[in-house]
């Protein structure tokens, strides 16, 4: 199975840096999500999570390192935890992890994001700080 | 009154601070946004805040807009609108309008008086609630306006014309409280 590799950028829109190792499991997504086409976007890293839950079968570790994402964007975040959590409740080892900037005075909103995404998807995400 | 003083009274007594009318062309609306954080230097967690909202605001107008644009490039039109962004005393005021179809505007009037009833627990509860739902035919995630009121941590201020038989001009004000700190 291949790995993803995708170089985020900051232009008219942003695309986060997405990076899929398919041999450790270890999958990361970070910096800013704002796209023209959203779905279009999402649905090649949605089919490898699915590829990966089928065939490979080995731990997946996810960390997310965003520092914005759309409403858009948010509900492709829901969409993958959604599959992480039908994976864990099919015997599958996954971790979640969500690193956030301690220092930003605005913090308060996107831990709460993080909070609604729990309680929506079921799923544990771990808050780590930045740095640690 | 002459038409300096008038344009004097809008763009400099009102603290106009973005105004702009047309196509919103995603180049355009980079650089205004990137306009916002220059303009609110002082407070970084505000400019936060609106640059926020403006995204949500203004992707809705690409989206939605009944007043669309066409090229070549993209058949399905960018949609035209307005969005303002004043600075008052206490607080910023953000204002987004736009030409709207029955089919959209039924359920933006719905969604807005839906926010406005709602304490910020439920509005949560409400976002997790329409996230689960299918993406909107336009591919919007049925949320925006949901987070613009969680943003700006103060209700929306909606109006909408009837213009002819199905047309409708639609406007959308919120406030951002220069005190707010993200902090409950």
């Amino acid at each position: 199975m291949k790995n993803i590799y995708i170089e985020g950028s900051h232009e008219a829109y942003f695309i986060p840096t997405v990076n899929f190792n398919a041999e450790t499991g270890a999958c990361e997504l970070a910096g800013e999500s704002y796209l023209e086409e959203t779905i279009k976007f999402y649905t090649p890293i949605f089919n490898w999570i699915k590829e990966y839950i089928s065939t490979v079968r080995r731990p997946l570790t996810f960390n997310f390192k965003l520092t914005y994402f759309n409403t858009s964007s948010s509900k492709c975040i829901v969409d993958i935890l959604n599959m992480l959590k039908s994976y864990q409740n099919d015997a599958g080892e996954v971790t979640v992890n969500w690193f956030y900037d301690d220092e930003d005075e605005d913090i308060e909103e996107e831990l709460e994001e993080v909070e609604d995404f729990m309680l929506e998807t079921g799923l544990k995400i771990n808050l780590i700080p930045f740095g640690q | 009154m002459d038409i300096g003083s008038e344009f004097y009274e809008y763009m400099v007594q009102d603290n106009v601070l973005i105004s702009y009318a047309g196509q919103f062309d995603s180049n355009l609306l980079s650089a205004l946004a990137s306009n916002i954080e220059n303009n609110i230097k002082s407070n970084p967690v505000i400019a936060k805040k609106i640059y926020k909202i403006f995204i949500e605001l203004t992707h809705n107008i690409s989206l939605y807009s009944l007043e669309r644009i066409v090229t070549e490039k993209i058949p399905e039109g960018v949609g035209c609108g307005t969005i303002i962004l004043k600075e008052f005393n206490d607080y910023y005021l953000l204002t987004s309008a736009n030409m709207a179809s029955k089919i959209d505007i039924d359920p933006i009037i719905e969604r807005c008086s839906a926010i406005n009833s709602l304490s910020r627990e439920q509005l949560r509860d409400y976002k997790r609630q329409q996230r689960k739902l299918p993406s909107s035919r336009k591919g919007g995630g049925n949320i925006g306006l949901i987070q613009v009121a969680l943003t700006a941590d103060n209700p929306l201020d909606f109006k909408h014309v009837t213009l002819n038989e199905g047309e409708y001009f639609y406007l959308v004000s919120v406030k951002i409280n220069k005190n707010a700190t993200g902090e409950e």
